[in-house]
């Protein structure tokens, strides 16, 4: 009886400020939302001192800040509050939808110690292998088919190439926080994804501290683009037919290095989200290993 | 009197106001703290928890049959998926009780080392200030007076985080 006591005359009356600090920091590291963690901090002296030592956090974009890519438009000081976040460990950054779902294509930026490549991969239809019956005769239609839509994908991919650039400036800003070990940027279509982990994260930062604005600039501002058409791609793991694939390959790397060799080491560590996700993946290693006389160069 | 036999299948807990609770001792088991007690061989029939009250400790032992009823996860490694949910959607039912209950259930948890359950008490709280204004979780969670920012260190924060008032 006496330690109950004891207990509850400890520091408050209030019943919240007997718990311990690991278990508060237990259950803040539970809410995760960024903006719940920031209004967290004017709840009392002890949440503002716990909230900062939370290592998971999920923020999500409104809306789109692709008007002001390097200032992140009116997200700067949601940006600048969660750099305040020191000892975040996961991040994970989303933004909503940017397209309709008329099209298929799926986007990511590759890192080799610095942002290496942008592969964007659309096909015009995707069905069960099992499903679907190929009729020979269709190809030529659908070639033609594809002649239309190919300039409506060039213009998506584009657009996305502004997206990406847009997510590895933020990505670039937000990896200076010191204990960050995984960022994933998506969007709530999960139409793109800039991510990056592990050992790749110190990499990144120490290209960033080695080199000044003007050479990060310069160095994504000259690239090589590559393109690949494949009417017909069967994926035997996943089970899918894609028709009518599209594939543009970006290369921010000036050495003049194999592409696919490059693709597929920095393709290996990434875990899959969903089929659809792994579908993608598979679609891009079945093109590099069995289509990759017909990627060529574009001049531009 | 000692529990090392182990033909002794009984553990008596003693609460706070001098309760006594007879459980099977693998329920017992589900706390680290009084796992490590009968493995150290220092604990007696009557295990007295001189800081948790009558009915937070009814509801712990609930929780712990309950979880100890239930096939573990690294016991098999494809466990039924109807046992999976069984036990979430009673998870889900033990934590619909108040606020100060909660608090207690996470303080003797914690003192028993009930890691399952510490993290259900920790969820349901943090499920429950989601989305809310400071004022509101000050209020659910009874904070004190005294805890309370400054007004200078209140209109400073606010600014700071003024777009997550938005």
């Amino acid at each position: 009886m006496n330690e109950v006591k004891k207990l509850c005359a400890e520091d408050d009356s209030s019943s919240f400020g007997r718990l311990p600090e690991d278990i508060v920091l237990q259950i803040l590291n539970k809410l995760i939302d960024l903006k719940t963690l920031c209004l967290c901090k004017l709840v009392s002296k002890r949440f503002t001192s716990i909230v900062s030592q939370v290592e998971t956090i999920f923020f999500t974009f409104s809306t789109y800040p692709l008007v002001d890519a390097a200032r992140l438009g009116s997200y700067g000081s949601a940006i600048g509050s969660l750099m305040t976040f020191q000892c975040v460990k996961s991040l994970h950054i989303q933004f909503p939808s940017f397209f309709d779902n008329h099209f298929l294509f799926k986007w990511k930026v590759n890192f080799r110690i610095r942002p290496d490549s942008f592969i964007f991969l659309s096909p015009n239809s995707v069905c069960n292998n099992k499903e679907s019956n190929v009729n020979e005769n269709s190809q030529e239609a659908l070639e033609e088919q594809d002649r239309e839509l190919t300039k409506n994908k060039a213009n998506i991919m584009v657009e996305c190439l502004k997206d990406a650039m847009m997510r590895v400036t933020l990505l670039l800003h937000v990896t200076r926080l010191p204990s960050l070990e995984n960022v994933v940027i998506t969007d709530l279509g999960k139409r793109g994804k800039v991510s990056l982990s592990g050992g790749k994260v110190d990499d990144l930062n120490d290209w960033i501290s080695s080199c000044s604005v003007e050479i990060i600039e310069k160095s994504v501002s000259s690239y090589f683009i590559s393109q690949c058409y494949v009417p017909l791609l069967k994926l035997p793991v996943s089970g899918y037919l894609m028709k009518g694939v599209k594939l543009y390959i970006l290369q921010w790397n000036d050495l003049m290095g194999d592409i696919s060799d490059s693709i597929m080491k920095s393709d290996n560590d990434d875990a899959f989200e969903d089929k659809e996700e792994a579908a993608y993946s598979e679609a891009l290693m079945e093109i590099f290993k069995k289509h990759s006389d017909r990627i060529e160069r574009l001049d531009l | 009197m000692s529990t090392s036999s182990s033909s002794s299948k009984k553990i008596v807990l003693k609460s706070a106001d001098n309760e006594t609770f007879e459980i099977d001792e693998i329920v017992a088991l589900e706390s680290q703290a009084i796992k490590n007690m009968i493995e150290d061989e220092c604990a007696d029939n009557v295990i007295p928890l001189g800081n948790i009250d009558s009915k937070t400790l009814s509801k712990i032992i609930e929780y712990c049959k309950k979880h100890a009823e239930s096939p573990k996860k690294d016991d098999n490694a494809d466990i039924d998926e109807k046992a999976v949910e069984d036990l979430k959607s009673f998870d889900a039912e033990f934590a619909k009780v108040d606020m100060p209950l909660i608090q207690d259930i996470l303080m003797a948890a914690n003192f028993l080392n009930i890691d399952n359950l510490i993290g259900l008490m920790c969820r349901t709280i943090a499920d429950r200030i989601k989305g809310k204004t400071p004022e509101e979780i000050r209020k659910i969670l009874n904070i004190n007076k005294n805890d309370l920012l400054s007004p200078e260190q209140e209109a400073k924060a606010r600014e700071e985080n003024s777009w997550a008032f938005d």
